[in-house]
């Protein structure tokens, strides 16, 4: 932790500043998705939509209607909880494969609607401010870099109080056995909107926080393929421990840069790399380590 | 002493259809508060059917369930359990990812129920309640001998430990009416022993509770009242003297009337 927050002191003016920065968007979302997908056993393919709705809400909010970007961010929030509680509903009852059918039949949608000209086409929306709080304007790497950092600790740490909690232990058995916990007084419909609107809210976090450092957003950058890549950082770090994501998520980011002078090799040494992972470490990186220290 | 409910739990021409195979047809039944009402009757008689539909697991029913002097049809499970009914299952369900006191932790959620504020900004209040769910946990799991084994994952319990953290979990949820499904399938006679003793304590601690059980030695010795099912209809009730005596259940249980002796 304290490595992560002195980097950009020892290397400034250094492109990992920017790896690192989206690393800690990507970071965000997964911590959240770890509840989800982790502790409360339900799979979403949809939020790539979710990191959408946030991103586009505050880029409208601040470009099209001249919203300071913290209200920008707020209101992106209030709109991807709602979304995510309409959506929710009824997919959410789905279990297995149909949740996961579901939610991305939901996560197409989006992006259909985000690629029409209204919302502005494949070139998306360009101008978006810097995100600045009062008077204060994060437009260098670095400011930025403590500010994602700064969420993605809060973030991670909210997540692990709840999941230390009774509401962790519902969410666990909600994903084990829905009936039992039923008749251990655990509202399971509940128990599951709750954790999906919560992770949904920190991927609209991600989203807007995204949005307002690239100052650019388009479509490309929301598609499926988002929410298997956060299925692969969720899987390789571990899921179920939170911080297991975060790590995921710094070796599905940083990975491709060390590659970077074999870009075709890429996709298949991720795969090969997430498939060695879940034969040799079903608990991930961190459940594998844990594994290895118990065992001294 | 004072009782308003001498019946805690009435259940009013109970039916229930399979697609087309009738598992309980027309069953009425009287449970008394404070008593050890047991359910006796050949595989398929529909006992734990009777046990699904009282705890809100299958709602697909007709008659109704007056529990204290509620009618309990439209309830999901959480809130059936919430007004103080809870159980065990036949075949063990316990959450496997967690350990054994989390599991009775987790029976503790009926009259602790989270909310994400508090876990988030109240600090203080949520660890005392944790502290709150941790000790009744612990104190449930010394109640019925299995203090030594919290830290244990569930699936390296032996059968009988697994049976009673079931019952330590339907107990976390302070309960007044306990359904128990099979609770002595599969124990050896100390573990019986054990849990008869439990049973006994549950009751001097008012906790009614209905028994579905095969024992019929066990179920002879501990039960105030018996009632009989087969193919899904009561064919008696009563006190185990009269079951034991009753013509119609000694012909269901054919062969079987050495059981019926009372041991003592």
């Amino acid at each position: 932790m304290a490595a992560i927050f002195l980097f950009p002191l020892v290397f400034p003016e250094s492109y990992w500043i920017t790896v690192f920065i989206y690393v800690g968007i990507y970071g965000l979302i997964v911590v959240g998705y770890d509840l989800l997908l982790g502790y409360c056993g339900q799979i979403s393919l949809g939020h790539n939509a979710l990191f959408a709705i946030g991103a586009y809400a505050t880029a409208i909010a601040t470009t099209w209607f001249g919203w300071s970007p913290i209200f920008g961010i707020i209101g992106g929030i209030c709109i991807t909880c709602l979304i995510a509680f309409v959506v929710g509903i009824p997919t959410l009852k789905l279990r297995g494969y149909y949740l996961a059918i579901a939610t991305m039949g939901f996560a197409f949608i989006v992006e259909a609607l985000i690629r029409t000209q209204y919302l502005g086409g494949s070139s998306g929306i360009s101008g978006i401010p810097h995100f600045s709080v009062l008077a204060y304007t994060f437009d260098s790497d670095r400011s930025y870099y403590y500010l994602v950092w700064s969420i993605v600790f809060l973030a991670a740490i909210v997540c692990l109080r709840i999941g230390e909690t009774a509401l962790g232990r519902s969410m666990k058995a909600v994903h084990t056995d829905e009936e039992a916990a039923g008749c251990m007084g655990i509202n399971v419909a509940k128990t599951k909107i709750q954790v999906f609107v919560f992770s949904a809210a920190l991927a609209a976090i991600a989203g807007s926080l995204y949005a307002h450092y690239g100052t650019v957003i388009s479509p490309n950058s929301f598609n499926i393929m988002l929410s298997v890549k956060l299925l692969l950082m969720l899987f390789l770090g571990g899921a179920g421990s939170i911080y297991g994501g975060l790590i995921g998520a710094l070796i599905l980011f940083a990975l491709p840069e060390f590659l970077e002078h074999m870009e075709r090799l890429e996709l298949v040494l991720e795969g090969l790399v997430f498939m060695l992972i879940l034969i040799f470490l079903p608990k991930g990186l961190v459940g594998g380590l844990n594994q290895m220290l118990n065992l001294k | 002493m004072a009782n308003t409910h001498p019946h805690i739990l009435k259940g009013q021409s109970i039916s229930k259809n399979f697609g087309g195979l009738q598992a309980l047809l027309n069953v009425d039944f009287e449970v008394e508060d404070g008593m050890i009402f047991a359910i006796i009757g050949p595989n398929g008689a529909g006992k734990t059917t009777l046990f699904n539909l009282i705890s809100g697991f299958d709602r697909d029913y007709s008659g109704e369930f007056i529990f204290e002097d509620l009618s309990l049809s439209q309830f999901p499970p959480h809130d059936i359990t919430l007004r103080g009914i809870a159980r065990t299952f036949q075949n063990v369900r316990l959450f496997k990812n967690l350990s054994a006191l989390e599991n009775v932790e987790v029976g503790c959620h009926g009259w602790a129920a989270p909310i994400y504020t508090r876990a988030i900004f109240g600090l203080k209040s949520s660890r005392r309640e944790e502290h709150t769910i941790k000790a009744h946990a612990l104190e449930v799991l010394d109640f019925v001998g299995l203090a030594d084994k919290k830290e244990t994952d569930v699936e390296s319990l032996s059968l009988g430990e697994q049976k009673l953290l079931e019952i330590a979990r339907a107990l976390a949820a302070k309960p007044k009416l306990l359904l128990l499904d099979e609770p002595g399938a599969g124990l050896n006679d100390r573990e019986m022993n054990n849990l008869e003793e439990i049973i006994f304590k549950n009751k001097k601690n008012g906790i009614t509770q209905i028994i579905v059980e095969h024992n019929m030695k066990f179920i002879m010795s501990i039960s105030d009242e018996i009632m009989v099912l087969n193919f899904g209809t009561k064919i008696a009730d009563g006190s185990p003297e009269i079951i034991a005596n009753n013509e119609s259940v000694i012909e269901v249980y054919l062969g079987k009337e050495q059981d019926f002796v009372r041991t003592e």
